[in-house]
């Protein structure tokens, strides 16, 4: 039997089960992260066509070869700007183009995190139907293929209603003011190419990250291996975090004598990075710190629930990090807009009228700052509430035990909800202290602004808001489970 | 140990019995559970049933077999039974013939298509009709009055044997070191204190079992129900896990269903019945 014929077998209507739904769940997620993505690069794409001279992308990187005669100053005095600031306006458009860029790798790991999520939905929750496979004489090569079938074909799928998604999304960004002029339709579509190349590029992702997946899964006849208590996350993993943050703070209290020795391109390249460093170091520590809170949690839990849900994280600490992960940057994000947003707002208060090509640039890098944490916030909810209600399917079997030996819906749906909220509340301690700690010596001042505070935590309290909206969903999930109300095997 | 009076601090150990309790220490006692009429037509129950709710309807269906003209077999036919308090039952039959549907239906698990289950608490004046109890009421019921024991799989897998012995009682409201103290308590009267901060995962089967019967006695309760409770041991360490369970079940006068296809499983309790297309025979 080839590989289509078994992945017909197991996708007849109706023979699903479970696993059909934790498709659904892998679609939502390819679809949104899809959606983001390209409505992200739509906007890209929108900056780029304005600093163009004829307004195509392959234009902006080579002037030389535009269409006779144009110029890219054009198109600021063809839409309205003064002659006096049209200039200036082209000039920032490179800059707009560099931010837009900037906020496009900062998506990068949430966008990561979700696809991750979902090529790990679509691999991972088949355990016994594989396992059940390979005691039917299916081969190892059968079975990996057949993951990858599911795996690419529900990435197709997603990216396909992904793409409707960012026609949906369209004429809200429509609305968006940057640059002192709205996005236009033509401004904001990337093109027929780009759309065949995410869709690719996303059932590839889906493909590759389903396969490694799957390489650390070993299928055996036998199932999945018994699960055994697994060693936590070692504390070194704390002390290179804790020690890239002191050199990075350190640095930054000493950038006088250090712009004298490296430059000044070369000072902001190491403060850029020494910023990014610890946060690319944020994966290594997240796992630890989330483990190390469960652990302190575990030892005298209030109630039953508390038990079974830090029980669960230390059961895995990767999986409870890897549900939040996404909001570890975005919470870094907020820190920079907030910052961004208060220095944004201090120099068009300077600089006088509020179209100023100045006064603009500094509000739309706030007002972009803010696109991007919610974006961020998004890909995150999205990808922790399909992360929790996949594992709500995964856990069935444990679900219907508890609920047999007395154990009730709330504690339960409680347990779940702790589950998640120990490392989001973690994460945000870390990430948030983070910022501001690597934040203070160079924006001391903009940082005690109540506009600054304000913007800080508004964005933290959009992350809680949509990873609770992500909670209660795998919540409304479980309710829909019927585990008690099937006829046993007598 | 320190004399703290826990709530749920079991007796004081005795030995295992070898063989099945008299009749003498069974006299005439007053029904604890009486079920009556039972019937259970899962196909009426679930009229639309697919695979999104019933994981058993993912089952394929040969399209000539679907059309053949069938009765419809019942799980539970016109079922009457009855348990008296401190009594042991044993419900033996063939595969499908209906014995876990009974034990599901009789611990307020799952409700009757009709028919009644009462249970009637030993010092209770009136019983509780559980297939008329809110599903609230009957999950208070199964935390506090019954306990059980399944083949397998019914012990967390993320929680060390001690947490797992302790989480009835701390479902039940009783605080983290009193459950664990008492679970510890449990642990050392089974013989099993060095397994108390290993996961299930980390165990044999016949472990697994033990640590199961701990937890189903640790609540005290009035009832345990046991469903093929030795069905993935050994012969030896079915004897033993069923040996300890009935004097663990003795020893806190609890009554004990047990749905076995094992003869040597059905004698150690004081009667079997035996259940045949979905009656009792």
């Amino acid at each position: 039997m080839n590989t289509f014929a078994l992945w017909c077998l197991f996708h007849r209507p109706g023979a699903s089960g479970s696993s059909g739904r934790t498709s659904a769940l892998a679609i939502i997620a390819f679809a949104t992260a899809t959606a983001v993505f390209l409505t992200v690069l739509g906007g890209v794409h929108g900056f780029i066509w304005r600093a163009s001279a004829d307004h195509t992308v392959a234009r902006y990187f080579n002037d030389a070869a535009c269409a006779p005669g144009a110029k890219s100053v054009d198109y600021w005095l063809a839409s309205g700007a003064p002659a006096a600031w049209a200039e200036m306006m082209d000039v920032n458009a490179q800059g707009y183009v560099c931010l837009a860029f900037i906020a496009c790798v900062l998506l990068i790991v949430p966008f990561a995190a979700l696809a991750g999520s979902a090529a790990r939905l679509a691999a991972s929750r088949r355990d016994a139907r594989l396992a059940a496979l390979r005691l039917a004489g299916a081969t190892r090569s059968q079975v990996t293929r057949l993951v990858a079938l599911d795996a690419a074909g529900q990435a197709l799928v997603g990216a396909l209603i992904g793409i409707l998604g960012y026609f949906a999304a369209m004429p809200a960004i429509m609305l968006l003011n940057f640059q002192n002029r709205r996005f236009t339709f033509e401004q904001l579509w990337v093109g027929p190419v780009a759309l065949a190349l995410t869709v690719i590029g996303v059932t590839l992702l889906a493909l590759v990250s389903a396969l490694l997946t799957l390489r650390r899964v070993s299928i055996t006849p036998l199932g999945v291996a018994s699960r055994a208590a697994q060693p936590l996350p070692s504390h070194w993993r704390a002390a290179i975090f804790a020690g890239s943050i002191v050199a990075a703070v350190a640095l930054f209290d000493s950038l006088a004598q250090v712009s004298s020795f490296f430059g000044e391109i070369g000072t902001i390249a190491l403060v850029l990075g020494l910023i990014m460093l610890p946060f690319a170091l944020m994966n290594l520590v997240g796992t630890w710190a989330v483990s190390a809170r469960a652990k302190s949690l575990a030892r005298r839990p209030h109630c039953a629930a508390d038990m079974i849900a830090m029980r669960r994280i230390l059961d895995n600490p990767k999986r409870a990090w890897r549900n939040v992960s996404g909001i570890a940057l975005a919470v870094f994000i907020a820190g920079i807009t907030a910052v961004a947003g208060c220095i944004g707002g201090a120099s068009s208060a300077s600089g006088g009228a509020g179209d100023d090509p100045t006064a603009i640039y500094a509000r739309d890098m706030s007002s972009g700052g803010l696109l991007t944490l919610m974006f961020a916030a998004i890909l995150a909810a999205v990808s922790s509430g399909v992360m929790q209600a996949g594992s709500v399917y995964d856990q069935a079997q444990e679900y219907r035990m508890l609920l047999l030996e007395g154990t009730d819906v709330d504690t339960l749906n409680k347990a779940r909800f702790r589950e998640v909220m120990t490392p989001l509340n973690t994460v945000v301690a870390l990430a948030g202290g983070c910022a501001m700690v690597l934040m203070m010596p160079l924006f001391a001042s903009a940082m005690t602004e109540a506009g600054t505070l304000l913007t800080f935590f508004g964005g933290i309290a959009l992350c809680y808001a949509l990873v609770s909206i992500g909670a209660f969903a795998a919540n409304r999930v479980a309710a829909r489970l019927n585990l008690t109300d099937w006829r046993a095997d007598d | 140990m320190s004399n703290i009076a826990y709530p749920y601090q079991p007796s004081a150990p005795t030995t295992a019995p070898t063989a099945a309790p008299t009749t003498a220490q069974f006299a005439p006692r007053r029904p604890i559970l009486t079920a009556t009429n039972l019937t259970m037509d899962y196909a009426a129950k679930h009229p639309n049933t697919n695979a999104s709710t019933n994981p058993n309807a993912n089952v394929f269906t040969p399209p000539a077999a679907a059309a053949m003209p069938m009765a419809r077999p019942l799980a539970l036919n016109s079922v009457n039974f009855r348990l008296n308090t401190k009594e042991t039952v044993a419900v033996m039959g063939p595969s499908g013939s209906g014995k876990s549907t009974l034990l599901h239906v009789l611990a307020g698990i799952d409700k009757p298509t009709s028919g009644r289950v009462l249970y009637q608490p030993p010092n209770a004046a009136s019983a509780q009709d559980l297939t008329a109890l809110p599903d609230a009421e009957r999950t208070m019921l199964r935390r506090s009055a019954f306990g059980f024991v399944f083949q397998s799989g019914q012990l967390l897998p993320e929680l060390p044997a001690v947490e797992n012995i302790a989480l009835p009682m701390m479902l039940g409201g009783v605080s983290y070191a009193q459950a664990t103290d008492c679970a510890l308590l449990w642990l050392e009267r089974l013989g099993l204190k060095a397994l108390a901060a290993q996961r299930p995962g980390e165990m044999s089967g016949g472990q697994m079992q033990r640590i199961a019967i701990a937890r189903a006695l640790a609540a005290r309760p009035n009832v345990v129900f046991a469903d093929e409770p030795t069905g993935a041991l050994d012969q030896a360490t079915g004897r033993e896990v069923m040996a300890i369970l009935m004097a663990a079940a003795h020893e806190n006068d609890a009554a004990v269903i047990v749905v076995t296809h094992d003869p040597n499983v059905a004698s150690f309790c004081s009667r079997t019945v035996t259940m045949q297309d979905g009656a009792l025979q």
